[in-house]
């Protein structure tokens, strides 16, 4: 066929489509089911083999995602490595040989209990360890990121999803053909193509890929884009992302909000469902045309980790009448109000999993949320500045190189450390005084607030030896101004602009006295 | 025309990954095993009632923790309020068994209990239904550990083939039932304390 009749073709079955997600009623009531499903098929098709990746993110975000397993992997996989450029460290998967990551004990534990839906024990054994393969593949190519309870489940709905038959149900044996021509012209396409954003590997060379490696490199570019915040050492920065949720719920029912009093409980209830995307709930295949796929779905095509979030909200919001019903019916039959509230939460969940219905409606909302952004402006900020919902899935479109996302990925374990340290020594009791608390959670949050305060001390402290050295002291003084001011630079050196430090400095080295304009001063240089 | 609380018995189950502590639960309450549990992620729960005597019942709460260490910070603010901790071990992990102290002192640390020394725990070794040969953790070492903390009842179950779990749990709800009498009973004790003060200030205020 020439091109530009296909191209002709194509761009009415898109107008077709476009009118079918819109839900336009003329259009919308003439097809059958599977004609829709076709017409779906052949325009995704047409933008994997045409890179028209705009297109395939509006029908990611739309009702039924991309549909069927068919040419969904081909889809993720085409916006994922669109998303971050591995660049030259691309090709390299195999770790056999590598020094073994300290998680790998609890990776082996989680996968041992993992695929239990599966029936056949060969196919199940199977899967498994391409589980453990890939996980532990991960962890040893990235060591500062650590293994957590959760991450095999989302790791495990890439793997049906790139590695399951859609038909047989059976994983694919190496490089399996599908039976539908449609797939194996795009499947051909990924097969033989280099890196087609630019940057090719080894360019010279046809790289054949395998399903499992563009398993790999799909699992690889979703921990690292989306996944960062929930590697680091603690759950810290996974916590975070939960309070998001009752934030949100406040905005749009505040009733509800106070009557669940969310406002004094941490959202533990949602942690399951966060950390795995709601893959911990949702056993692949449990609902017809796979919740969980579309999902991802979702996320992969909005590049977004507020998605889970958002959905959890609408699942709340949904809900509100069976919650207050449950909360206030079961008010006695709880220890305390959290207890009650992640009770009911949990029986909420189980009773509804099922509900086909009820998600697709959480769902559907989800979509229209993103088409009409909600205001997380504020929400961003309950975050810490590296989290992947203030860089590299915020819900713009972008494409990172490896290099950056390695770089934020430092910098967000060294500020998950710092936060850890903070909870510590509050824990243990060093920092009961109030004050001191306000002082170290500043810092370790790098606020503005603890290099204003230093400042006050600073002042604070000068105006003290001032009256000292009218006593006449002022030699030994002067020593020690020199020493507490380089312990103050150690300390601030990292967090600290330049001049202000400068600025302390020279209050402790001229403490003749004029220091009012100059305060003044540092304030200014503050703002 | 009081409303009365329901009685609520709050068991925590606390122990490494994998050692069986979502299987125990299950057999308990469900009297079911299956292959099939997943790794739990956060904290679940289930409910059972349970005879105390021939005319009342209370209800169990069982809550069914992580085992993997960063899920600790989620679980501790689970354990508010907990009449009885269930630390679980594999036999056949040593490190598991090893680990059954810490959990027991985090526990304590964290719960909040009005009184560490007699606050009810039970020592469950699990999988026995295991070949002998890869057991690894020996009855006579379990217990000198249940005795060195305390003499901690210790039980050796198998949630797969039921093995002592129900007399593990008529413990544990014993254990729970003692608690939650003494917790109460310190209630009762504080407040009638607080009443004591207020009818010895009286006349003091008078005299002013």
């Amino acid at each position: 066929m020439p091109a530009k009749e296909d191209d002709n073709k194509w761009s009415s079955h898109y107008n077709l489509l476009k009118g079918i997600l819109n839900k336009n009623e003329s259009i919308y009531s003439f097809f059958n089911d599977d004609e829709k499903l076709t017409l779906r098929e052949n325009v995704i098709a047409h933008a994997l083999t045409k890179d028209n990746r705009n297109i395939l993110r509006e029908i990611g975000q739309s009702e039924g995602g991309f549909e069927s397993l068919k040419l969904r992997k081909d889809c993720w996989y085409e916006l994922l490595l669109n998303q971050l450029d591995l660049a030259r460290n691309f090709s390299n998967q195999n770790f056999e040989n590598a020094k073994p990551h300290p998680d790998e004990n609890q990776v082996h534990l989680d996968v041992l209990r993992s695929f239990g839906f599966v029936e056949d024990h060969k196919q199940k054994e199977k899967l498994r360890s391409l589980l453990e393969k890939i996980i532990v593949n991960i962890l040893r190519k990235y060591p500062t990121l650590r293994y957590y309870q959760g991450y095999h489940d989302i790791v495990a709905v890439f793997i049906i999803v790139f590695m399951v038959h859609p038909y047989q149900k059976s994983v694919c044996e190496a490089d399996e053909e599908y039976d539908i021509e449609l797939t194996r012209q795009v499947s051909e396409k990924f097969k033989y193509s280099t890196h087609r954003s630019g940057i090719s590997i080894a360019s010279s060379v046809i790289d054949p890929i395998t399903n499992e490696t563009m398993l790999f490199r799909s699992v690889e570019i979703f921990t690292l884009i989306y996944l960062r915040d929930f590697m680091m050492d603690s759950l810290t920065f996974p916590i975070l992302q939960t309070k998001i949720i009752p934030a949100i719920v406040k905005r749009y029912d505040k009733q509800l909000y106070m009557t669940l009093k969310l406002d004094k409980m941490q959202p533990f209830f949602a942690i399951p469902s966060l950390l795995t995307l709601f893959s911990h709930q949702f056993k692949p295949t449990e609902l017809s045309n796979g919740f969980i796929y579309q999902v991802f779905d979702l996320i992969i095509s909005s590049q977004s980790m507020f998605i889970s979030i958002i959905m959890y909200m609408h699942l709340i919001l949904m809900s509100k009448d069976s919650l207050l019903q449950e909360y206030a019916l079961n008010a006695g039959n709880f220890e305390n109000d959290i207890d009650l509230l992640h009770g009911v939460m949990q029986q909420q969940m189980i009773k509804n999993i099922t509900n086909e219905k009820f998600w697709s409606i959480v769902l559907i909302r989800t979509q229209s949320s993103i088409k009409k952004p909600l205001k997380l402006k504020n929400a961003r900020k309950m975050v810490d500045e590296y989290s992947v919902l203030r860089t590299t899935a915020s819900g713009s479109n972008h494409r990172y190189n490896i290099k950056y996302v390695q770089n934020v990925l430092a910098k967000e374990i060294k500020a998950s450390k710092k936060l850890d340290s903070y909870s510590k020594h509050k824990t243990k009791g060093c920092l009961k005084s109030p004050l001191l608390n306000i002082a170290w959670q500043s810092y370790s949050k790098n606020n503005i607030l603890f290099k204003v305060s230093i400042l006050i001390i600073a002042v604070s402290f000068i105006y003290k030896t001032q009256d000292l050295t009218q006593i006449g002291d002022s030699l030994s003084l002067q020593h020690n101004f020199h020493s507490i001011s380089k312990e103050f630079s150690s300390l601030m050196t990292n967090n600290i602009n330049y001049s202000l430090l400068k600025k302390v400095y020279n209050f402790f080295t001229f403490s003749s006295i004029d220091f009012a304009p100059e305060l003044t001063d540092v304030t200014l240089d503050l703002k | 025309m009081s409303t009365r609380k329901k009685q609520i018995l709050k068991v925590i189950i606390l122990g490494d990954s994998g050692v069986g502590k979502t299987s125990l639960m299950h057999r308990y309450v469900n009297d079911k095993y299956s292959q099939q549990y997943k790794a739990t992620i956060g904290a679940d729960f289930l409910t059972k009632e349970v005879a105390i005597d021939n005319d009342t019942t209370a209800t169990m709460q069982v809550w069914d923790t992580a085992g993997q260490e960063r899920f600790q910070s989620l679980g501790v603010a689970f354990y508010r309020g907990a009449d009885c901790c269930v630390l679980v071990y594999d036999v056949t992990n040593p490190k598991s068994f090893e680990n059954i102290k810490s959990w027991r002192d985090e526990f304590l640390i964290h719960a909040n209990v009005s009184s560490p020394e007699t606050f009810p725990f039970v020592i469950l070794g699990n999988k026995v239904d295991t070949k002998d040969s890869k057991k690894s953790v020996t009855l006579k070492a379990a217990q000198e550990l249940s005795k060195s903390l305390g003499n901690i009842p210790l039980f050796q179950t198998s949630a797969k083939n039921s093995i002592n779990v129900d007399s593990a749990f008529e413990e544990i709800a014993r254990g729970a039932l003692e608690q939650n009498k003494a917790d109460a009973d310190a209630y009762e004790d504080d407040f009638n304390d607080a009443i004591n003060i207020q009818l010895d200030g009286e006349p003091s205020s008078c005299a002013c």
